[in-house]
């Protein structure tokens, strides 16, 4: 075995890593806010997550792992120089887990996306200079950080009005809340099964026209928003609303189920956009590997995909329900409906994203929903010193990962070219 | 890594209403305090005033923890300041029907018969403004679920009227004792009238106290 095939072999390794670090950390800010609304226990949420992370990743992971393998820098400066992508893909993935590691170890709220789009300009600087770096394409991820949060809390703020000026502020709030229910749980399956069939089935050779995809993604929205309205006249078909002392319970109780939903969507969407954190260097380093070149234009592979999927899956198993089940027990706080809105602004804002190949923190989307429920007076109290703390992160995650890469890009040229 | 539960501080809502049970746990005691009063039975005044105390003990320090954990940095769906007045107000419920029952239970006094029934009259005013404002106090939680606004809103807000219209028979009733009171002068010591006046005078608190906690309620609906 020579020694870039090692190399390969340790980058694999590395992204693996990166992969149940993913599942086991970041998948639980997504999920925690659905078992302390106590919609799910946490051995349900866990399996929710895994199954829907795993989807996300595999059918809609493509665009952003594309971005981080390729968008960022001009991969022309590297022609003739192969070795130096697979060289500095690597070091881009250790640079991150160290990074991580190290803020984990000090409780900082850095995120893991911001940390590998730091880590894959550190190792443009370092290896070619700045002129590599693609900037307006960085200038548009950093932004996309700023927009995707104002995003959420936008989003989230209208979609919560709605529920409480149709159905809370209403005096009959249960009745409307059955009337709304299928029209909600459409949107959410008709947007999360469109984006899979739409240019998502590829990596099972299956490639859906756009009218296809929209004809199949509403008629399975339709199914189960047929569905929904079955159930809740089975279930809830003869309780009424009382005159005076209304009854708010009941109403939360169909969020509650409603939120199941969101919470598919959200793991969905958060393995679309974040898996590609994990496997983007990978796929970087495999194709250069493979080919020998660097500029040729080849498919994200579905089995990479499945990888990271994968190993979000695995850590998520592993190490996600313990950290799943300490958010659940502190967060005490958080209303189904309030809950259904945030995760509703802040799934719809990250496939979005996911969709343009923006890597964006989805943790930060949830803050920036929850927020903005908390404009719309959904909340009962948000502590505001985590916007500072999150601003900070920003500032101090680029240059350290940029540092950390460079560090490990110059470790790793040191020993395979000694 | 970011942990999520930063975020989310503990609402105010649901000790306020816990706060507002123990403040009705006092108001509880107040028709057996009346009879006792009434009665003259210096025994059960004694073990009512007791019991008022360690009521009224347990209510301050719900408000404490309340206090202590709502930080400036918290974003609320009202105004920190009213949640501090509403709950100041609700306190006051709670304080005066202490300071009544050390009133009452510090000195042996008997009630002239001619008082009674206008005493008794005070006292189920002054009880029935209390628990007409507990309605509206007891909405809190809903009034949170409900963003305050909407019919929820709508209706605490009638509720609060019929809160305001107790309060003012309330204040008959104590302005028709106080005039009783001084046309018994003859009859009753000095001392005693001097005692009665600041009983009547407090009572008549307790009521204002609650009218006052169910308008800060009011505040809050109409600041949106």
């Amino acid at each position: 075995m020579s020694e870039i095939q090692l190399l390969v072999l340790f980058a694999t390794a590395v992204a693996f890593y990166a992969a149940v670090n993913i599942g086991g950390n970041d998948v639980s800010n997504a999920m925690g806010i659905v078992v302390a609304s106590k919609a799910l226990t946490y051995k349900q949420a866990v399996i929710v997550a895994a199954v829907f992370e795993f989807c996300g990743a595999f059918f809609v992971g493509a665009h952003v792992t594309e971005t981080v393998r390729s968008g960022m820098l001009d991969m022309k400066y590297f022609e003739g120089d192969p070795n130096a992508v697979i060289y500095g893909m690597t070091a881009a993935l250790v640079g991150t887990a160290v990074w991580l590691r190290i803020a984990t170890q000090f409780g900082w709220p850095v995120s893991t996306t911001h940390s590998i789009v730091g880590a894959v300009v550190g190792f443009g600087i370092v290896a070619r200079g700045f002129h590599v770096v693609n900037w307006t394409k960085i200038i548009s991820i950093v932004s996309s950080w700023l927009v995707s949060p104002l995003a959420g809390g936008v989003a989230a703020f209208f979609i919560f009005t709605f529920l409480r000026s149709y159905i809370l502020e209403a005096n009959e709030p249960f009745k409307r809340t059955k009337a709304a229910a299928p029209y909600l749980v459409f949107s959410v399956v008709f947007i999360v099964a469109l984006s899979m069939f739409y240019k998502g089935l590829k990596n099972l050779n299956l490639d859906l026209s756009a009218h296809m995809s929209l004809l199949i993604a509403a008629g399975i929205g339709l199914l189960a928003a047929l569905l929904t309205a079955i159930l809740i006249k089975h279930y809830y078909g003869n309780v009424v609303d009382e005159k005076t002392n209304i009854n708010y319970q009941r109403v939360e109780n169909i969020f509650k189920y409603m939120q199941i939903i969101t919470a598919c969507y959200i793991a969905f969407a958060h393995g679309a956009n974040d898996v590609a954190n994990a496997i983007g260097p990978l796929a970087a380093v495999l194709a250069v590997a493979k080919t020998g070149e660097v500029s040729m234009k080849v498919p994200i592979p579905a089995w990479l995909l499945a990888l990271g999927g994968g190993g979000i899956v695995i850590g998520l198993i592993l190490l996600g329900r313990k950290v799943i089940e300490t958010i659940g027990k502190k967060i005490t706080e958080i209303v189904p409906s309030r809950g259904f809105s945030a995760e509703f602004a802040t799934a719809t804002t990250v496939l979005v994203c996911s969709k343009m190949g923006l890597p964006i923190s989805t943790t930060h989307t949830i803050v920036g929903a929850v927020i903005g429920v908390g404009f719309a007076r959904g909340m009962g109290a948000l502590d505001l010193r985590v916007i500072r703390e999150i601003v900070s992160s920003w500032f101090i995650t680029l240059p350290a990962t940029i540092i950390f890469t460079i560090a490990a890009y110059k470790g790793i040229v040191f020993f395979m070219v000694r | 890594m970011f942990k999520i539960q930063e975020l989310f501080g503990k609402s105010p809502f649901k000790p306020l209403h816990e706060h507002m049970i123990k403040v009705k746990d006092c108001v509880d005691q107040l028709p057996l305090l009346k009879d006792a009063f009434l009665a003259g039975d210096h025994e059960k005044i004694k073990s009512v005033f007791e019991a008022i105390c360690k009521l009224e003990h347990k209510a301050d320090l719900v408000k404490q923890e309340i206090r202590n954990q709502l930080p400036k940095s918290y974003f609320l769906p009202v105004d920190r300041a009213d949640i501090f007045n509403f709950l100041n107000a609700q306190d006051a419920i709670a304080d005066s029907i202490e300071d009544v029952a050390v009133l009452i239970s510090m000195r042996k006094t008997t009630v002239h018969d001619g008082l009674k029934e206008n005493f008794a009259v005070l006292f189920d005013r002054v009880i029935e403004t209390c628990n007409k404002a507990f309605e509206v106090l007891g909405e809190i939680n809903d009034l949170a679920e409900t963003g305050f606004g909407g019919f929820e809103a709508s209706m605490v807000s009638e509720w609060i009227e019929k809160v305001c219209e107790a309060e003012w028979r309330a204040d008959k009733a104590q302005m028709n004792l106080s005039i009783k009171v001084f046309e018994f002068e003859d009859k009753i010591s000095p001392v005693t009238i001097l005692l009665l006046d600041k009983i009547i005078v407090r009572l008549g608190k307790i009521a204002n106290s609650a009218e006052t906690a169910a308008d800060m309620i009011r505040t809050m609906l109409v600041k949106r």
